[in-house]
């Protein structure tokens, strides 16, 4: 296990690197309009562009600078002891330190994702046993109908609709984005995340609920299930103590990669709820062509993943004996 | 160019409007001027909530800040300047610079080359310096505008008249001088007219010494700022100054909470009327969700959201919203670039053709209609020119949608069209028209545009690219452009900011048409085919006509000089098409109970909003 989980990291640490490369290509060199264009003022000549360019670290050799801005993500000995050095990850518009902001931000979009998750798989797993168990009933159509529908609505559709009807017509949610002042608790205490839970939740649920019917209708026809029958269980005790572990398996694949793509930023649902969090970040930043920022919510968007798929992979081993590191 | 996007956003939010939305401008500017009998009557105090999508961009930095919403809050509120505006519409002088901290206008040397400020006695900063500006103050401002290590955002190139400016590099500017407390002493290398609307800027605020010392660098002075005017951050009083944590009311990228500055006289200040206590802005959020927070009474204004398609048609024909909105002309104007020296475009009379025949009411239409603003066949704004050439339209057409009879006579006088049967018969009019990408109304304008000159027998490629790439496209002489879509906003209430950044100077970074490069920069990048005045510049050239007007003291008789300088330009040069002279919008909510339209920055005057509650 420890051979393997060392190959996967490091193997996951060549992915980060390979993106940072895509990520650094597309930005400073794909797009034929020159970063210094844009911070420049009216005053557009050579020399100010030569000014703006050295100010923020272009106009050195491509290398160089791809690997200025790869060593300024981690510490590096003798240059600098944190993560996203301040001196190359800062904001190119307003100065603000990168890590600043996703310090400030990621707690925002923690709590959205941990809520959103909460929702949909309260809502999406029992949902998915209740099709399956109740196949072809009435139950079983409302929610696979529940399913269509959540699968098929856009999130911004969704989520501009909740807000319109709840809050500005019925007045019964609160306005979007926090109040001024206001913590994250007391954001979370007065309403401010839960249409943006509904919004997250539902097309995932859905997407959950299928699964799970799917996995659990395709369980309860192992022979291990005719004979736990055979042996005189309780349908009750075969359902979820025989069935349901190993319908769940694969959805635990799907909520580490859905956790941590989340985490990498919710950018339609909390641009449309006004949550500012890393996806918020992110869209601004991508709308400035601010690359240091782009670059961080990249990485760490990758990290999220490149990580979750570790876990995951390790948590599956657990739950299936039938899986063995190789 | 931050302004262009302002404009740019304009465009795009009106452009789904439906013309039938469109009843007429609607203008509501209940203030009143500073000592007039009703200005007694509006309320003061309470909290003014307002929200803006996107922050300021250099933290408020008075030297770096180049957008127009920015320079409202330093206008209004923090940043006093030498001269300054009232927060009025044009019509009511609000496009003309009045003495602030300075006792009266400048005197300046019967050879224009010296002016002379006097400061106001009493005018102070705020916390936690509390003590009287001075002339020092102003000179630290001078030699941090020309630092360009720390200022490469700004707009220093108005100020290069200045003596040493240039080569200061944010050390001491020679041509600036303290001569006592009282006396600021600016002399220049060649006469500099616009001086009282420099002065005027933003970036020649007085910066305290203490601030300078302490945060010199961009961005961090300006969340330390100390202001000097009616309000300043909350959280100023008892800061250290040097110390690393801004006030609590300055929270860059997030919300901004104005309190009111204590050493704030008013009996100093002719100009702002500071009506509220407190003013409240959170950064962030999606237009039509904010200005529905506005219409809810969540807030009382969003700051840059002008308006969207539902809310204009909301606000222009619901009777009980109509009195919330202002639709104000900008000193703007939405254009076509033409690279006068580009074939087929290197013939005056080609340009003139597609000016004969452009749709301009189509344009109009898919901006909006008439709250989007008027239709423009000249250069300059009419605004800035104190109303001078407003009927003026060299193209005339029925209905503005174009006059091809006229178009085809001018394309007969033109080397493209060889058979002389008005279309053009030349390779070189099959070309291409810019446009930004993801903005569908722009394509669609573009597209416009493409059937308009059809008959003139020029095919137009539509391309799109993103912003950054069509600024750096269509402002390079290698780029080989032909027309280019383009927007333009003033920055100080002069024709000088449209002329001299449009129209001269060449290759330099927002000349579209390139006049004023030279012959050798053009035959460097495989032009040919044009002629060169003794001073090596490629003909057409309005170099000598700017000079010729700058030279007359701004007034009446210098307005005549810029508005015939507009017409010699549709008429002799052609290097536009324009479209558009767009307006600002601004929307508010029930709470407020008075407000006027700064015609300096393009949106209301957030020192003379007042509130109900």
């Amino acid at each position: 296990m420890g051979r393997y989980l060392i190959r996967r990291t490091l193997f996951g640490i060549l992915v980060l690197v390979v993106i940072t490369q895509v990520t650094f290509f597309i930005f400073i060199k794909l797009p034929p309009g020159d970063p210094a264009y844009r911070l420049a003022g009216k005053d557009k000549s050579d020399e100010v562009l030569a000014q703006i360019r050295h100010n923020i670290g272009l106009d050195q050799g491509y290398w160089v600078m791809y690997g200025r801005f790869v060593k300024g993500l981690v510490p590096w000995p003798g240059e600098a002891d944190e993560f996203l050095d301040p001196d190359i990850y800062y904001s190119w518009s307003n100065k603000v330190e990168v890590k600043e902001e996703i310090v400030e931000r990621l707690p925002v979009t923690v709590t959205l994702t941990i809520g959103a998750v909460i929702l949909w798989l309260l809502m999406g797993i029992p949902l998915g046993i209740l099709s399956a168990v109740k196949r072809r009933s009435a139950a079983d159509r409302a929610g696979m109908t529940f399913a269509l529908l959540g699968v098929s609505i856009p999130t911004f559709v969704l989520g501009l609709l909740l807000n319109y009807v709840f809050w500005y017509k019925l007045g019964w949610a609160p306005p979007t984005g926090f109040d001024l002042g206001d913590s994250l608790w007391q954001s979370v205490w007065e309403g401010k995340f839960l249409l943006a839970w509904i919004t997250l939740a539902v097309t995932s649920a859905a997407f959950y609920t299928r699964v799970v019917r799917g996995n659990m209708l395709e369980t309860l026809s192992e022979d291990y299930i005719r004979t736990a029958r055979a042996k005189g269980l309780s349908e009750r005790r075969v359902t979820y103590k025989h069935a349901l572990r190993a319908s769940l398996t694969p959805v635990v694949t799907m909520l580490g990669l859905d956790i941590a793509g989340l985490l990498g930023g919710a950018v339609i649902t909390e641009n449309i709820f006004n949550l500012r969090g890393i996806g918020d970040y992110a869209l601004a930043s991508l709308d400035l062509t601010d690359f240091p920022a782009v670059m961080a919510v990249t990485i760490l968007a990758a990290f999220f993943i490149v990580v979750a798929n570790l876990i995951v992979d390790v948590i599956y081993a657990a739950l299936d004996p039938r899986v063995r590191y190789a | 160019m931050k302004r262009y996007l302002r404009i740019a956003a304009l465009v795009a939010v009106l452009t789904l409007v439906a013309a039938a939305c469109g009843g007429g401008t609607s203008t509501s500017t209940p203030g009143t001027g500073p000592g007039t009998e009703t200005s007694s009557d509006i309320p003061t105090g309470g909290t003014l909530k307002t929200v803006m999508t996107q922050d300021f961009f250099y933290g408020l930095d008075p030297t770096a800040e180049y957008y127009s919403v920015s320079w409202e809050f330093l206008r209004c509120c923090m940043a006093r300047t030498m001269l300054s505006y009232t927060g009025k519409p044009a019509e009511e002088g609000g496009g003309e610079p009045q003495p602030d901290l300075a006792t009266d206008m400048p005197t300046v040397s019967d050879d224009g080359l010296v002016w002379t400020f006097t400061i106001k006695d009493g005018v102070m900063f705020g916390d936690p310096l509390n003590r009287e500006i001075v002339a020092e103050d102003f000179v630290n401002a001078i030699n941090r505008l020309s630092d360009p290590k720390n200022n490469t955002h700004g707009y220093p190139f108005y100020y290069t008249a200045i003596k040493g400016f240039s080569e200061a590099e944010g050390d001491q500017v020679e041509g600036v001088k303290a001569l006592d407390d009282k006396t600021l002493e600016v002399t220049l290398d060649v006469p500099e007219p616009d001086m009282p609307f420099l002065f005027g800027m933003a970036a020649t605020a007085p910066i305290p010494t203490e601030l300078i010392d302490a945060h010199y660098k961009e961005v961090e002075l300006g969340q330390f700022l100390v202001s000097s005017g009616p309000y300043q951050y909350e959280g100023m009083e008892g800061l250290d100054l040097t110390g690393k944590t801004p006030p609590t009311g300055m929270d860059i990228n997030k919300a901004y909470v104005f309190e009111r500055n204590p050493s704030w006289d008013e009996a100093t200040d002719d100009l702002r009327f500071a009506y509220v206590d407190r003013i409240e802005i959170t950064v962030g959020g999606e237009v039509q969700d904010l200005l529905d927070k506005v219409e809810q009474g969540v807030v009382d204004w969003c700051i840059d959201c002008g308006a969207t398609a539902t809310s204009l048609q909301k606000y222009t024909t619901d009777p009980a919203l109509q009195d919330n909105i202002n639709l104000h002309p900008a000193d703007a104007l939405a254009y076509h670039g033409i690279n006068v020296f580009q074939p087929p475009f290197d013939d005056v009379h080609v340009r003139k053709a597609v000016n004969w025949i452009l749709d301009k009411d189509a344009l109009w239409r898919l901006a909006g209609g008439p709250p989007s603003g008027d239709i423009a066949n000249h250069f300059i704004p009419p605004g800035m020119m104190g109303g001078l050439n407003a009927d003026y339209n060299p193209y005339p057409s029925p209905n503005n949608q174009g006059d091809p009879t006229q178009a085809a006579e001018e394309m007969k006088l033109s080397a493209y069209d060889g058979d002389g049967d008005g279309v053009c018969d030349d390779p070189a009019c099959d070309t291409q028209i810019l446009t930004v990408t993801g903005d569908n109304d722009a394509i669609k304008s573009a597209e416009i545009f493409a059937d308009s000159v059809e008959p003139l027998g020029i095919t137009l490629k539509i391309t799109a690219i993103n912003y950054n790439a069509l600024v750096a496209k269509c402002s390079q002489l290698q780029g080989h452009t032909t027309l280019c879509a383009a927007g333009w906003g003033k920055d100080y209430p002069s024709p000088y900011t449209f002329f001299f950044p449009l129209l001269d100077q060449g290759e330099n970074g927002s000349n579209y048409a390139f006049i004023g490069a030279t012959g050798e920069a053009l035959a460097a990048e495989g032009y040919s085919g044009f002629d060169v005045d003794d001073a090596g510049i490629a003909i057409p050239s309005i170099t000598a006509d700017i000079v010729a007007c700058r030279a007359i003291p701004i007034g009446p008789e210098q307005a005549q000089c810029w508005a015939d300088l507009d017409k010699k330009v549709m008429e002799e040069i052609v290097p536009v098409i324009p479209r558009r002279f767009p307006n600002d919008i601004d929307i508010w909510s029930d709470n407020v109970v008075n407000y006027s339209y700064d015609q300096f920055a393009g949106i209301g005057a957030v020192d003379q909003i007042a509130v109900a509650g």
